[in-house]
Parts: C-alpha cells; structure tokens; sequence
C-alpha cells in the first residue's frame, strides 16, 4: 500500500503543518481585551499540546498557567523552561528587525549577543556628545543621535542596555526611525515601566522629535498628541513579517508609515492635508443628538507612465469617509458622473475622421469644490492623527 | 484637546460620502451649462456646445472656413477629455473653468481612463490599447509567462470539457473575479474575445484544467 490509513480513506494526505516541536518556546498572543495600550502583546509560553475538537494549541505560561491560542508565534529551535525567562530571544528580534524596516541590522545584533561590550560601548558614547535626558522613576533613558542610533538604558529589568542602531537610508522619517527602532526594542525585550517612561520622555524631549526636512507635516504637537496611539495602532495593526511590495501602493496608514519609501507617503499626506485645508472642508462643532460621526481613513494610491512605471513624486494620498455608514436621510440624490465607455469610443471615433483636437484635462481635489447640503459629521483623528490640528 | 462630544461637521464633498460624487456632478454641470454647454440626453456625462458666427469671447476665432466652432466634453469624474476644432476654445473653456475649480491642462490626450490613446492624424487613424490593464491584469493573477492562444477558442476548448471536480469556493470566487475582468475587457475594447470570455462564464461552476486557464488569459495578450 504505502500509504497511511488516512491516506486510503480519504485520497489525501494528512495535513500536518499546524503539528509543532513538543514543548518548544513559544509566545501567545494576549487577547486585546486583557492588555492595556502599552503592555506587552505577546505572553512568553511553552507549546504543550493540541485540543481534540478546536483548532489551535495548548501553551503554558511562565507561571504555569494553562492557555489555548489560535494565534502563538513559535520558536522551534529552542526548548521552553518553565519558571525562568528566556535571555531576550535574538531570533524573534532579528527576524522583526529586519522585517519591519527592511534593512539589514545584524552587525548590531552582534552588540545584543555580547551585552557586556555594547554596554562598555555605549558607556563611552553616553559620556560623548549625546543628549541625556534623564527620568524619574524606573528607568533612566539615554536619547543619542552619536552614531545615528537610540539607546535605551532601563535600570530595571533583565536587559540593561538595548542599542538599536538607524542606520536606514535618509529618506526615512526621524519620528519614524526613532519608532521603529523603539518599537523593535521595547516590544519583546524592555519592561514596560521603562517603555512607558521612555515614551513620555520621548515626548517632552524636543531634541530627538525635533522634525527635519522631510517631515514638516508631523509637527512636535502632533507628535506628543498622537504618540500613544501611534505607537499601539501600528504594534497590533501591522503584521510584522509582510515584506512591502514598494510597486504597490499601501493598503493602510500603518503600512504608509512603515515601509521604506515612507517619506513620499507622508508628502503624499502633506499636500492631501493641505487641500483639505485650503478648502476649508470642515468645521469643527459639537455633535448633535441622535447623528453618529463617521470614521475617516487614508487610502493611497500611485501613478504611473504610459509604459506603467511608477511616477515618484506624485503618489497620492486621500483622506475619505466611509460613506456606507451614513443613513439614507443624511444624503439625497447619488450618482456617477461617469461617461459610457462606448460614449467616450464614439466621440474618439468621430474625432479620428473629423481630425479636431483632443485635450485632456483633470480637475484637482474635485470633490472638494461642492459643498454639502446635508449635516455630516466625522470623528476628529484620522488614523491616530488629530485632524483638527492638523486641519485648522 | 479631545474634547467629549465634538466632532468635525464635515461640509465639502469629501470622497467617500454617497453623495459626493452626485454633488460634484451638479456642479460641474451648472458650470458647463453657464458657459454654454448642454450635455446629452443619451449619456449626461458627455457635454457638447457650439458656437456660430458669434464665438462665446472675443479672444477665440471663428474657423477660417467658416464651419461653426464646436466643443466635446467627456467626463469620467475629475477626469476630461475636449474635443473642438480650434485650441484657442480650449484654453477659454479651461480658462472660464477654472475661475471656480482647479483645473489642470494635461495636454494633447494620451492616456485616458487607463487606455493608451495613440493618434495619427495623418491616415485620420486613432488606436486605443489597453496594454496597461492587461498587464496589471497578468501580473495580477501571475500569468505573465502565459503561453499565447488565437481567439475564438481554438478546438482544445470542446475536447477538454467540463471536469468532474468542481473549485471549493475560494477558487470558483477567484475565477469569476478573472472571468469579469475579462468580461469588461470584451465589452469594452476587445470585442475578439468576447465569445472566449463568454464560454468561460459558462464553464465556471466546473474546473477547467489549468492550462486552460492559461490559454484563455493569454488569448488578450
């Protein structure tokens, strides 16, 4: 026969991807209703087992609780301990690193791997030219720009020293990079007593947020405002191991944020926020009884050539509502202002014998020009931005 | 800074409202119509004006042949394309246009609603290709190493009929998604394919094999 009784009886062969290596370290998520804005995501397990009648894994936590998660990233090549924490697991780290920003930080992790040379290190870079901030409470953090990198120092906690260095390429946004980075290195390894601590220092300490060229549209107020949300929107919203697709335009605000051609994205968002402002597209009020205010969100898109390259320069950004929630006595008469196909085919037809000219022309922000008869009202942040800040 | 119960009423037509595109329309309309365009009552999106001996501003010329002076518009949203007889009739007509919007002369037509429009006014010839999908539309479904079959289909589509297995329901989605492709592709600017894309919707509830696939797909290129 050579085939298992499975086999026989159904014509397939079993499906044995979901089976992992028995007791291996693990982490499963935590569910969103357990964890608060800046707690960790993830709780550090071991795999011990499967459910007869669900889909997913049994997993024991470190205190010798039992879970059951559908959603448990493991880390195969390393067998669990129950009761002691793992040293910061490099492979998780080095794997989200890499993803997320797309370049290459291995050099650094060498730093991670020998803790006592990166802490000499940063020693004599702290004591160089590097701006310290220090803060009250759990943790000390150190901000430095030597070397183009963030270091954290959290006096509590396993890890001493963290050293993410920023070495992606210029077009990267400062607040972006120092986030990245951050993220990378708080999210699995830094307590957060110091995480929280170094955000709000982060927010209090111009120097590091101080905007540069590229970024004009995120200014410091917007920063402080936002950062919180920003940072937790993009931990639980972006699948850390998507490779971008840069020929593609972003399917998110999170993905705008993080991909490497970040910088086009946050112009692209420049000159949408600036439309809406020339037009004068909202107005800020209290909401009335019994109205529900709709949701906006960004939606990207690229241009290209007549050969289909892309067009740097002028990716486009769009603020829109979501519409499909407005009840039908908050709009009147819709339709498409859009000529036939055929229409457009027989004009051209007719203008190929009758040799006139044929122009084309584009109406910017079109929308924008017309004005509303009906009350609309929206919520005042976009995607963790504060748009009355930006807007007025 | 966030205070409870305040939001942002919004008053222009932003995308994404039902109505917007409705609202914009009405505008765009009226201003067309205080110029002097009226629009068609077949398609309202297509708007037309002519001007006889005295031409709508003093800076536009009669023809010298004293034909009248004429103006097609088309519109697909934001996007236009004009068609007249005289260019100077054209900058008026943007001219007066962009008094209320803002209006961005792209210049002699060559692309339009994703459709490579190439003239030669010599033969009076004018082709539209629709490359650019086709290939979007290749890549997209990964056939872009397809091999090439004529249209109509050739014999292989009536011996290799209807397999017993049917697509789950993901795949029978997938192919109906790439059938309507190709169904809009034959309405629009392909009508070749049409009876290749219309015998796929036929056979959609059973599998053709994946060559099959292929050959169909490729049959556009």
């Amino acid at each position: 026969m050579n085939m298992t009784s499975y086999e026989a009886l159904y014509g397939k062969k079993p499906n044995i991807d979901n089976l992992r290596v028995w007791e291996c370290h693990c982490f499963a998520i935590i569910p969103p209703e357990l964890h608060d804005k800046c707690g960790p995501r993830r709780v550090e397990c071991i795999f011990v087992g499967y459910h007869e009648h669900r889909i997913g894994w049994r997993v024991c936590d470190m205190n010798g609780k039992y879970h059951f998660s559908q959603d448990v990233i493991f880390n195969e090549s390393l067998a669990g301990h129950l009761g002691k924490k793992h040293p910061p697991s490099l492979n998780p780290t080095h794997n989200r690193i890499c993803t997320i920003t797309g370049v290459d930080y291995s050099d650094s992790l060498d730093l991670l791997q020998d803790h006592h040379a990166a802490r000499l290190q940063a020693r004599e870079l702290a004591t160089d030219d590097d701006v310290a901030v220090s803060g009250s409470g759990g943790g000390q953090i150190r901000l430095g720009k030597a070397k183009g990198g963030v270091r954290l120092n959290g006096m509590s906690g396993d890890v001493e020293l963290v050293e993410v260095p920023l070495r992606c390429s210029s077009q990267v946004p400062v607040p972006w990079k120092v986030f990245s980075s951050l993220s990378v290195a708080c999210d699995m390894i830094l307590p957060e007593p110091v995480l929280a601590n170094f955000i709000s220092l982060l927010i209090s300490s111009e120097a590091a947020f101080r905007p540069t060229d590229s970024v004009s549209l995120l200014s410091l107020e917007e920063t402080i405002l936002t950062k919180h949300l920003w940072l937790t929107t993009f931990l639980s919203s972006v699948p850390l191991s998507a490779q971008w697709n840069l020929k593609k335009e972003p399917s998110s605000y999170a993905e705008a944020c993080a991909r490497l051609d970040a910088a086009a994205w946050w112009a692209a968002m420049d000159r949408e926020i600036s439309g809406l402002k020339d037009m004068d597209a909202f107005l800020k009020c209290n909401l009335p009884p019994g109205k529900k205010p709709l949701t906006l969100k960004w939606v990207f898109a690229i241009k290209t050539d007549l050969d289909g390259q892309i067009i740097h320069g002028k990716e486009k950004a769009h603020v829109i509502a979501q519409g499909y929630c407005q009840q039908p006595e908050d709009f009147g008469a819709t339709a498409a202002p859009v000529a036939k196909l055929s229409s457009v085919c027989i004009v051209l037809a007719w203008a190929a014998l009758q040799d006139p000219e044929i122009y084309q022309f584009n109406c910017k922000t079109a929308f924008l020009h017309a004005k509303l008869c009906h009350d609309v009202y929206c919520h005042l942040s976009l995607a963790g931005r504060c748009l009355a800040l930006v807007v007025f | 800074m966030s205070c409870p119960g305040c939001v942002l009423k919004i008053i222009a037509a932003l995308y994404g409202l039902q109505q917007s595109a409705y609202k914009f329309y009405m505008l765009f309309f009226n201003l067309l119509v205080a110029i002097g365009l009226s629009h068609y009552s077949v398609d309202h999106s297509v708007f037309y004006g002519e001007w006889t001996s005295p031409p709508p501003d003093p800076s536009v010329p009669m023809p010298v042949d004293g034909s009248l002076l004429f103006l097609i518009i088309p519109i697909h949203v934001d996007d236009g394309l004009g068609i007249m007889n005289s260019s100077s009739l054209y900058k008026w007509f943007l001219n007066s246009l962009s008094q209320h919007l803002h209006i961005v002369d792209l210049g002699p037509c060559a692309k339009f609603l994703n459709i490579v429009i190439i003239r030669d006014q010599a033969s009076q010839k004018l082709w539209l290709l629709s490359h650019l999908y086709i290939t979007d539309l290749l890549a997209e479904w990964n056939l872009s190493q397809c091999k090439v079959a004529s249209v109509p289909l050739p014999t292989i589509a009536s011996k290799s009929q209807m397999q017993d297995d049917l697509l789950d329901k993901d795949q029978l989605t997938q192919y109906q998604c790439l059938v309507g492709c190709l169904m809009y592709l034959a309405v629009t600017r392909r009508p070749d394919i049409a009876f290749a894309a219309m015998w796929l919707g036929h056979a959609a509830p059973s599998h053709p094999i994946p060559t099959f696939w292929q050959l169909n797909m490729s049959s556009i290129t």
